[in-house]
This record gives C-alpha cells, sequence and structure tokens, in this order.
C-alpha cells in the first residue's frame, strides 16, 4: 500500500492549540501510553495518541473532523500516566474548542466569544443593550400590534412583559441556531469525509446511532467509564438535569401561558410553590447551581483532573450565576406584595434584567461557546457509532508489523 | 607497569565492574588502593548476567580477566561488607571513615559449605532476587571474592542455634564478631557506586508484584544464568512452565517522568540478547519487543539487524501500558501498534519489564563539599571539589565495555592527586 498522501500542515494551528490549553502538545514522542490506559478508547482507531501527532503537525482538517476527540470526557488519566507531561487529555479539549470555532457560523462569532478581552463587551454590553433596546420599543410595539398580557397577577410581566420576553429570546435564539444546524451539518459531513478518505464505511444506521447516543447521554455511561481521580461525572449529571428540568419547565410555562387558553384549560400561570413545574424547576434549579459549584470546585482544587482553558471557566460560572440569579430573582417574586410595591420592586427588576442578560449569554451565544458541546458532543457521539469505531473494530493481530531489515 | 613514580593512595568505593577496573589501573599504575564493597563479594551487578551483549560471552570473561588482576594485585586492599560513612579533607588528602560489618566467618573459610548444611534457617537470596533462597550461611555467589561464607545476621538465631559453629572444622564462624570502624588517608575518591534495577512495582499497570509471570530484565538474567535458581532453564515462575510466548515491555520506566526521566540506554541491547536467549531454548517459541524508540546505536545495530532475522521474532512499536492476568497465570499485554494505530492485545506467557538503571548513589555519606549529581541523579563527571571522581554508572546508564574503559581514563585523571 504505497499510496502518496499528501498533508497540509498548518504550523499556525498547532500555535493556536498550544494557546488554549495544550501548551505541552510538542512533548509527546509517540509512545501511546494514553491510549491504552483509556477506558473510553476505540479498539479500531484508539485515541488520543493520533491525535497528538496530528496536533503537532498542525493538521487541522484532520482534528476538526475527528469525532474521537468528543469521545473524551477529560478524566485525564492519559495526562497523569504520560511519561512527557504532554497532557494528551488537555490538548483535546483545545482541539474541542477550536473544532467549536471552526464550524460555527459566523465563524468570527466565535472566535470573538472566546477571546477574554470581548467578554465585556459581548457577554454583557450587546444583550444588555439590546434587552434595553426591547424594553424601550415595547410602548411602540404595543400600539402596533394586538399584544396583551395574559396574566395581569404576574409580577415581572409588569416590567418585561411574556409577550416581550418570548418574541426576543425566541428571536435571536433561533438566529443563532440557524448557524448551530449549518455548523453542526458540516461538522457530520466533515467527519464522514475524513473516514471516506481512510477507506472506512458506516456499519450502523443513523436512527439506531441515535438511539443509543441518547441513551448514553441520559445514562452518561461513557463517562462512568472514566476513571476519575476527580469525579467529574456527578457534577455533570447534576448540571445536564438541573439545565434538562429548567429547559422542560420553561417549554411548559409557555404553552401553559399561550396554548392552554385557546384550548380553554385555564392557566395556572404564574404557578406556585406547590405546583409540579415549580417543584421540578426548583429542583432542576438547586441540581444546576450544586453541579456547578462542585465543578468549580474540583477544578480549582485539582490540576490532575485537567486544566481548565477560559472556554470552560466563562461557561460553568455563566450556568452558576444564571442558576443564582434565577434564584435570587424568584425569591424577589414571593417577597414583594403585589398590591403594596415598595423600592424592593426596583431591586427586583434589576436582578430579572441581569439574569436575562446572562440568559442571553447562555442561550444565543450557545454554538459559539463551550456549552455547543452539547450538540457537537452528541452529534459526533451519533457519527461514532454510525461509523461503527464505539463497536470493537478491528484489532491488531501479531505479527503484524514484523519490520525486516532491508 | 612500573607505575608513575608517584606514590599515594585511591580510595574506590563500589566493587563492581568500574570499581575492580579502576582499582585494578590505580594498582597497576603503582597506588595503593582501598576498595569498599557494600556486599559481601565484588563483581556487583555484572555477577549476576548471563551473557554481555553483543558477544554473547558470559561475564567469567572479561569481569573474570579483571578479578584476577584484582586478586593477584599486592597493593589493592578489599573490603567487602563495608560502607563509607564519612569523608573529610580536601583534594590530595581525605580521610575516610568505613564501618565493616560483622561477616561472622573469618578467614580461615575453605568454602567447603558444612556450615550452610547444618544452618537451620532459609532466606530469599537476594543475588536470585528472591527465586531462590540460601540458608542463613550462604556463599553469595558461584565466582565470589573473597570465596568466603558468610552468615546472614538479620536472620541468623546466633549463639544459642550455634550449628554452623559446630559444623566447621576449621574455626572459621565467630558469631560474636562486632562491626569495625576503619579509617584510611587517600590523596583521591573514585565514585564507583553503579546502579541498582529500578523498583518496577512503582510502575503503575504493568502488574508487577501483582502477576507472578511478570518478572524484570535482571531476574531474566538469573533465570538464564546456569548457576541461577534454575540452573538455566527459563521459565514461569507460577509453574515452571516453558516460554511458548514471551514479551519484551521496553521503557518500563524509564523515559517516563513519572519514574526516571532518563533513557536508562542498555535496556534495547538487553532485551535483544534476552530475546536470544529465549530463542536459543525454544525453538517455537514467539518472541515479542515492545518499543517506544529502539536505540542501538553505532555497531549494536548489527546486532539488532541479526536479532530481525528470526522469523519468530516480532517488533512493535507502541509503549505497554497494561498488563493483566488471567487464572491459568497466562498475560495479555495491551498496546496501541503505533505503526499500523490499532488496538493491540497479546497473551504471553511471560513478560519481561526492562526495568531501567537507576542511580545507586543515593545511601547517606556525610562528605566535606558537594558532591553534584545532576537532574537524574547521577554524579556530574567532574566534581566541584578537585579529586573525587565518578566513574561507570554512578556517572550514567552505560554498558560494561564501556565502563570499563572509563574506568581507565578515571584513573589518569585521579593519578593527578597522588603522591607528593
Amino acid at each position: 500500500m504505497s499510496q502518496a498522501l499528501l498533508l497540509h500542515p498548518d504550523r499556525s494551528f498547532a500555535e493556536e492549540l498550544i494557546a488554549c490549553g495544550g501548551g505541552d502538545l510538542k512533548k509527546c514522542y509517540q509512545c501511546a501510553t494514553c491510549s491504552v490506559v483509556c477506558e473510553l478508547s476505540n479498539v479500531g482507531a484508539p485515541f488520543p495518541r493520533k491525535e497528538m501527532i496530528w496536533a503537532q503537525w498542525g493538521l487541522k482538517n484532520r482534528l476538526v473532523s475527528d469525532p474521537d476527540v468528543w469521545l473524551c470526557h477529560q478524566c485525564n488519566d492519559c495526562s497523569t500516566r504520560c511519561p512527557r507531561g504532554a497532557r494528551p487529555g488537555d490538548v483535546l479539549a483545545a482541539v474541542r474548542q477550536k473544532s467549536v470555532e471552526h464550524h460555527a457560523v459566523p465563524n468570527a462569532l466565535a472566535r470573538s466569544v472566546n477571546q477574554v478581552k470581548f467578554y465585556p463587551l459581548l457577554l454583557l454590553l450587546v444583550p444588555g443593550v439590546l434587552l434595553a433596546a426591547a424594553l424601550v420599543l415595547r410602548g411602540t410595539l404595543e400600539r402596533i400590534l394586538p399584544l396583551g398580557e395574559p396574566h395581569e397577577s404576574a409580577f415581572y410581566a409588569d416590567f418585561f412583559p411574556h409577550w416581550l420576553l418570548i418574541g426576543f429570546f425566541s428571536t435571536f435564539t433561533a438566529l443563532s441556531f440557524v448557524g448551530l444546524v449549518f455548523g453542526l451539518v458540516r461538522f457530520w459531513r466533515g467527519m464522514a469525509a475524513a473516514d471516506r478518505m481512510d477507506g472506512k464505511e458506516p456499519t450502523i444506521g443513523v436512527g439506531a446511532s441515535v438511539v443509543r447516543t441518547v441513551k448514553s447521554v441520559l445514562l452518561h455511561d461513557r463517562f462512568a467509564k472514566c476513571t476519575d481521580r476527580v469525579s467529574r461525572r456527578s457534577s455533570h449529571l447534576m448540571a445536564f438535569y438541573g439545565f434538562m428540568a429548567l429547559f422542560v419547565v420553561t417549554v411548559w410555562a409557555t404553552i401553559d401561558l399561550y396554548l392552554l387558553p385557546m384550548l380553554g384549560v385555564e392557566s395556572l400561570y404564574p404557578f406556585n410553590l406547590l405546583h409540579p413545574m415549580k417543584i421540578v424547576a426548583n429542583i432542576g434549579g438547586i441540581l444546576l447551581v450544586m453541579g456547578c459549584v462542585k465543578a468549580i470546585v474540583d477544578r480549582s482544587k485539582s490540576r490532575e483532573s485537567g486544566g481548565s482553558s477560559s472556554f470552560d471557566w466563562t461557561f460553568v460560572w455563566l450556568l452558576l450565576l444564571v442558576g443564582i440569579t434565577g434564584f435570587v430573582t424568584e425569591a424577589f417574586r414571593f417577597a414583594v406584595d403585589p398590591v403594596q410595591r415598595t423600592a424592593l420592586e426596583y431591586a427586583a427588576y434589576s436582578i430579572y434584567f441581569v439574569h436575562l442578560i446572562l440568559v442571553f449569554g447562555l442561550l444565543v451565544y450557545l454554538p459559539y461557546s463551550k456549552f455547543a458541546h452539547i450538540f457537537y458532543r452528541t452529534v459526533a457521539m451519533i457519527y461514532a457509532e454510525h461509523s461503527g469505531r464505539t463497536q470493537g473494530g478491528e484489532r491488531v493481530e501479531l505479527p503484524a508489523v514484523v519490520e525486516k531489515a532491508s | 607497569m612500573s607505575g608513575t613514580g608517584r606514590k599515594g593512595k585511591i580510595l574506590v568505593i563500589g566493587g563492581g565492574i568500574s570499581g575492580i577496573s579502576a582499582a585494578v589501573e590505580a594498582g597497576e599504575a603503582g597506588q595503593e588502593v582501598v576498595l569498599v564493597e557494600r556486599n559481601p563479594y565484588v563483581g556487583g551487578r555484572v555477577a549476576q548476567m548471563h551473557q554481555y551483549f553483543p558477544k554473547l560471552c558470559p561475564p567469567s570473561c572479561g569481569l573474570e580477566i579483571n578479578l584476577r588482576r584484582f586478586k593477584t594485585s599486592p597493593r589493592i586492599r578489599c573490603l567487602t561488607l563495608s560502607e563509607i560513612q564519612s569523608i573529610s579533607g580536601k583534594p590530595g588528602s581525605y580521610r575516610a571513615v568505613i564501618r565493616r560489618n560483622p561477616r561472622f566467618v573469618n578467614d580461615k573459610c575453605t568454602a567447603c559449605g558444612a556450615c550452610a548444611d547444618a544452618c537451620p534457617v532459609e532466606r530469599p537470596d537476594p543475588y536470585n532476587f528472591g527465586m531462590s533462597s540460601t540458608k542463613a550461611a550462604y556463599l553469595p555467589c558461584a565466582m565470589a571474592y573473597p570465596m568466603q561464607f558468610a552468615i546472614d545476621g538479620t536472620v541468623c538465631t546466633g549463639a544459642e542455634c550455634g550449628e554452623c559453629v559446630s559444623a566447621c572444622a576449621y574455626g572459621a564462624i565467630e558469631l560474636d564478631m562486632k562491626p569495625e570502624t576503619i579509617e584510611v588517608e587517600v590523596q583521591a575518591v573514585i565514585w564507583a557506586t553503579g546502579w541498582d534495577p529500578f523498583d518496577a512495582g512503582k510502575i503503575e499497570g504493568l502488574g508487577y508484584g501483582v502477576h507472578q509471570n511478570v518478572i524484570t530484565n535482571m531476574m531474566m538474567e538469573r533465570l538464564a544464568a546456569v548457576d541461577g535458581p534454575t540452573g538455566g532453564r527459563i521459565q514461569r515462575p507460577s509453574d515452571q512452565k516453558g516460554i511458548e510466548s514471551i514479551a519484551f515491555v521496553q521503557c518500563a520506566g524509564s523515559r517516563d517522568e513519572n519514574y526516571l526521566k532518563h533513557c536508562s540506554g542498555v535496556c534495547c541491547l538487553a532485551s535483544l540478547k534476552q530475546a536470544r536467549y529465549v530463542r536459543e531454548q525454544y525453538p517455537d517459541a514467539e518472541v515479542y519487543i515492545f518499543y517506544i524508540d529502539l536505540r542501538t546505536p553505532g555497531r549494536l545495530e548489527d546486532f539488532l539487524v541479526a536479532t530481525q532475522e528470526d522469523a519468530k521474532f516480532t517488533l512493535v512499536k507502541g509503549k505497554v501500558a497494561k498488563i493483566t492476568e488471567d487464572a491459568t497465570g497466562d498475560l495479555e499485554v495491551v498496546a496501541e501498534d503505533v505503526l499500523s494505530g490499532g488496538q493491540l492485545r497479546k497473551k504471553v506467557d511471560l513478560v519481561v519489564l526492562a526495568t531501567g538503571l537507576a542511580p545507586a548513589n543515593g545511601r547517606a555519606v556525610q562528605i566535606d563539599g558537594d558532591l553534584q549529581t545532576d537532574e537524574h541523579g547521577f554524579f556530574t563527571i567532574e566534581q566541584p571539589m578537585g579529586g573525587m571522581f565518578a566513574v561507570g554508572c554512578a556517572k550514567r546508564p552505560t554498558d560494561v565495555a564501556t565502563s570499563v574503559r572509563d574506568a581507565t581514563g578515571v584513573v589518569a585523571k585521579a593519578l593527578h592527586f597522588c603522591g607528593e
């Protein structure tokens, strides 16, 4: 098989990986200890040894279309066992960031969102200004359009009515999710093209792959295989299910608010504390905050479980702050007397406004931030099932590589 | 040899191949030599070897030649079972305090072995890495010098037993022998403290000390040696079974910042050599060497090429990071075959860890001034204080031939400090 293969090394890409957490990648001498100690590694095409040499050579196309980097849950056993201190686990994390940035549409937004100097502008100022503009335009819009608040008694609706809230966030999130879909399609095609180049054929249907992946995500079963020194799984489970609960409640609240009255069912919004949805929301919120706090504490305590870049830190802090401001906002709702309103009202509106800014930062920038992993990792896991790489694969049979001197 | 005309005295610390060679050279150059050896015999690690690479001759050639020069030199004083306690003074004028531990056997010993026959106490034999045992009264090894028995004071029950005393026809046993302190004045000091096999039990994932059939390369030397625990038959420790397949794991602890950061330099050749031992005894055995990089510099490359002619011999680029054992004692080594990029699991009868060379100079010696070591713990070539020199593996991992040559060169340097 003397087939010529033209490589396109990109030295600047290697430098980028070094800059965002993969600082030790050049120390690797390809012993493949990492690929063996990893409990998640594939049999047919183990990682992360091959990714390390691709990173050293700056083979960007191979790395950004490599599903294997997303099969890693960064327990960093590879890094602690690495004889050279090349920290493969941290290199894979950097590759994942670069993969998100590479596929994101528009690309420039992803590159900016992940730069520390743009955080104040993009994460706070832009959503702040947009939300303020929405408030200013509120009166004008209400005159033009037949928009009414379905529930007079909803306290925050006086400040930021539900129609505005839903309209505003739906518009921006939809816009960014259009970009996300484009990115994911490019990602899938990239992975498929890379496998075709290697002469590998998919072995399992996409539908079956989706089923397996969803099951795996819900159980976090691959995560459980990680032999973490500091367990990331429990914090991830809490944050994941906490977020999912809040997502479900938000969807339900919208249905309750707009859809049920249309069907003639009486809306119970705003929910009281004993409403099942409110209970789910509060438990979800607590899980989310606990998960984030545990993740932050674990990461601060020990570099052993992996170096964290600003890409990671921004996300986990944003998520935590959304949770905390959410609870404060909720507390104000019960603290403020709906009839005899006081100065407390303005404090409540302020914190709610901050909460909305943070939610914007989290949701609208999702496809460009670490939050994108929720989609990229899922798509990569589906592709990995589809391509058959997680299903055993062909093991090398000895003697396969007898090196005879010529 | 008439010497340089300048008369002095040199202290050599360590009686392995480097120390013996240095002592012989210094003695033949006309200097008085005091050689201090911790073990009850000289010969060090080389004495434990089955064969040298690349010529595959036994240590009796080479070591024995120098040992004969050593024994017959009138200027060498050899102190076995001895350790340096302190060295004070300055270049050209050092005073060394030596503690000589009791052998419990005096010079009347003829090595007849009657004491060992009578002795009721068994102990694991460190010379064979615990793969066999001796009595508490024992001959350290077949070619021991001095050719005398010794009694292991840590297990001997002492005078209340006394079986050996009545068995000895020569009055050679002195169970009340005490440690003594010897002081010597020397002009130069040569550190020939050599190396220790890296403790393979520290290496994560390879199961040494847990799986019985995972052994070290030094244990392999003893297994193959005719004076070894099996009379030279290479077999599995767990069930004495012969070898159908064997894996050598290179860089077991070496080139690894978690263990030994340095390349131990000799393990590639050592494993290639041991592969030949196995193939010689077992015409059908399969041999696998798992490596990161094969290091066979200079003419040693020829040895690699010649070994590769063997169709039963396979090289795999990829480090073994996991070894598991089944109920029968068979082992499975796991690696990534880097050249093809797939995971590889291989069942074998025996695994040899090519454990590296750790500097053996870490023992507490009080000295005036600094002894300089490099980042890996080996002595630097030139010590900052004149009159002190390191030789052989005390300085860097190296093979036997290089150590012997090094000894000659270092002695030439030490001679500058001898005489008036």
